[in-house]
């Protein structure tokens, strides 16, 4: 099993991109405007910029910290372009977020008989597609734990393997942000008991554990202790014949508290979610919403400061399929929101339209005010697929601002996003 | 919007805009290269904007980008002491400039 990881991948692209950038510290940033630093450069990194800090943060540690907006579409047209090359290399790959990929070998020994060597091609593969400055680690080993966290662990640029012989070595001096699987908060709970690596985990039995972690955590820790491969990783296994759920969220640049801009903006969020569910033949009949802000009477630093963000949740399990915007923009906002009073200003928008199947395996409503709007929406989607999303929208998006379908790091619609386009 | 909000907003775009940055062109260009139908490939080697032409030093990076059915092939190119972001929309085959890097 190979684990490839781009180092850096949005700044190491606009460091490629611009000569004048490498060697700099870079901060990458979801647009002009916004605070949080999305990807660091090497460089920045030194200074310890890293994911999600904040940019007046980042500037005290590092202020000649050059930030630039970031440009998922070119970030995609990146991992197309290294998924050709890691399907070249083997049928068994899996895209486990924009700037990683496992790639299964185990099936490829006669083509590859030094895995080493292998990573060595891949490496340069990826520098004479992308560029000399993009480089990569490669983890090597013998399931998808060991091999990502061998990539995780290296230098950057570096080939490591991890075998059966080898394997206590790393798990002992692991820090558990190598270990895919293990956060922030359990390795905080890990570390009030004195355990800092994952071979550290093989002294306590399962019942000592279950009380601090949970029953779930202290049989996948002791699995992980052993370099098993973690139950998350396991996952990527299962043949999934569709998505199961397609979600938008937003964090907007500032409080929202006006009703309308409130009501656009879950609009256009649903406009992109059924979109997407639409075009990939899919149907589904659970529709949940989420909001989160500040109360009035903070601003949302101080609410952000004092750890208690205010957040609301609500979904709605049908009995029925729905896919066009107006049937989810419905139960969204009308059923769910407007049955709700309003405590704070919302400053993240989340919308999800869950339970899905084929729309060929759904039964269609035969009201004829139905099949009118399906035709309608068919129509509309065929002149965006060609003219680009929200080339024709919905009155309700005219005269203001469109908020665009884009990519996510951790490319949770990768099915669509690769499969799809 | 509260006013700490509209302050950090204010402050970021000015650190934003206060350092090295793309600044945003869009207008339209001339481009002349090379196309290698061996590996179907064009190089962009001259572009002309406001009746100057620039000789391409070097192409960094370049990337395709669909919105929809609309087709655009991004090309970063070295020229000189600059960096230009150009865009070549593939269905009107027009050539922009959309962005140079300025210090």
């Amino acid at each position: 099993m190979l684990h490839v990881d781009i180092n850096s991948y949005f700044a190491t692209l606009l460091q490629q991109e611009n000569p004048y950038l490498r060697n700099r510290p870079i901060g990458v940033v979801k647009d002009i405007g916004r605070t949080c630093i999305i990807a660091a450069s090497k460089e920045a990194k030194v200074f310890g910029i890293k994911t999600g800090s904040v940019l007046s943060e980042a500037r005290v540690l590092c202020p000649q910290l050059i930030t630039i907006p970031a440009s998922f579409d070119r970030y995609l047209d990146a991992t197309k372009r290294l998924k050709t090359i890691f399907a070249s290399v083997s049928p068994d790959y899996y895209i486990y977020s924009l700037d990683e990929v496992f790639i299964d070998i185990s099936q490829c020994g006669r083509l590859y008989p030094d895995p080493y060597l292998l990573a060595q091609t891949i490496q340069q593969t990826i520098k004479d597609e992308l560029g000399e400055w993009v480089t990569c680690n490669v983890g090597i080993s013998y399931n998808r734990l060991l091999a990502k966290m061998g990539s995780e662990m290296g230098a950057k640029g570096s080939i490591t393997t991890i075998t059966q012989e080898n394997k206590d070595a790393y798990l002992a001096t692991a820090s558990f942000a190598d270990v895919c699987g293990i956060g922030f908060r359990l390795a905080k709970k890990l570390k009030a008991f004195g355990v800092t690596t994952p071979y550290q985990i093989r002294f306590f039995t399962e019942s000592e554990l279950e009380p601090i972690v949970g029953s779930f955590w202290a049989g996948e820790l002791l699995r992980i202790a052993y370099g098993e491969n973690s139950h998350n990783l396991s996952l990527l296994d299962r043949q999934l014949p569709h998505m199961k759920s397609v979600g938008r969220s937003i964090t907007g640049y500032r409080l929202y508290n006006d009703e309308n801009e409130i009501k656009r903006v879950i609009f256009n969020l649903l406009e992109e979610v059924t979109h997407k569910v639409r075009r990939m033949g899919l149907t589904g009949r659970q529709v949940a919403i989420g909001l989160s802000g500040s109360s009035p009477r903070y601003g949302q630093f101080e609410q952000i400061k004092n750890n208690a963000p205010m957040s609301w949740h609500a979904h709605k399990t049908l009995q029925h399929y729905v896919c066009h915007t107006n049937e989810l923009f419905d139960i969204a906002y009308y059923q769910l929101y407007k049955k709700w009073h309003r405590s704070f200003q919302v400053i993240r928008f989340a919308v999800r339209l869950g339970m899905l199947k084929p729309i060929a395996q759904t039964n269609q409503p035969l009201f004829p005010d139905w099949h009118k709007r399906a035709a309608v929406y068919s129509a509309m989607d065929s002149i965006n697929d060609t003219y680009g999303l929200f080339t024709l929208r919905s009155g309700s998006l005219v005269n203001q601002p469109i908020i665009r379908p884009e990519v996510t790091g951790f490319l949770g619609d990768r099915e669509y996003q690769l499969g799809y386009t | 919007m509260p006013e700490i909000t509209r302050l950090v907003l204010t402050v970021s775009g000015f650190l934003l805009s206060n350092k090295k940055m793309y600044q945003t062109i869009h207008e339209q260009i001339s481009v002349a290269g090379v196309y290698d139908h061996g590996r179907l490939k064009f190089t962009p080697k001259k572009i002309k904007w406001r009746q100057r032409l620039y000789t391409v030093d070097e192409i960094t990076l370049t990337s395709d980008v669909k919105d929809g059915g609309v087709r655009q092939r991004f090309y970063s190119m070295v020229c000189g002491p600059n960096v230009y972001r150009v865009v070549f929309n593939r269905d009107t085959e027009a050539w922009w400039l959309e962005e140079v890097w300025c210090e």
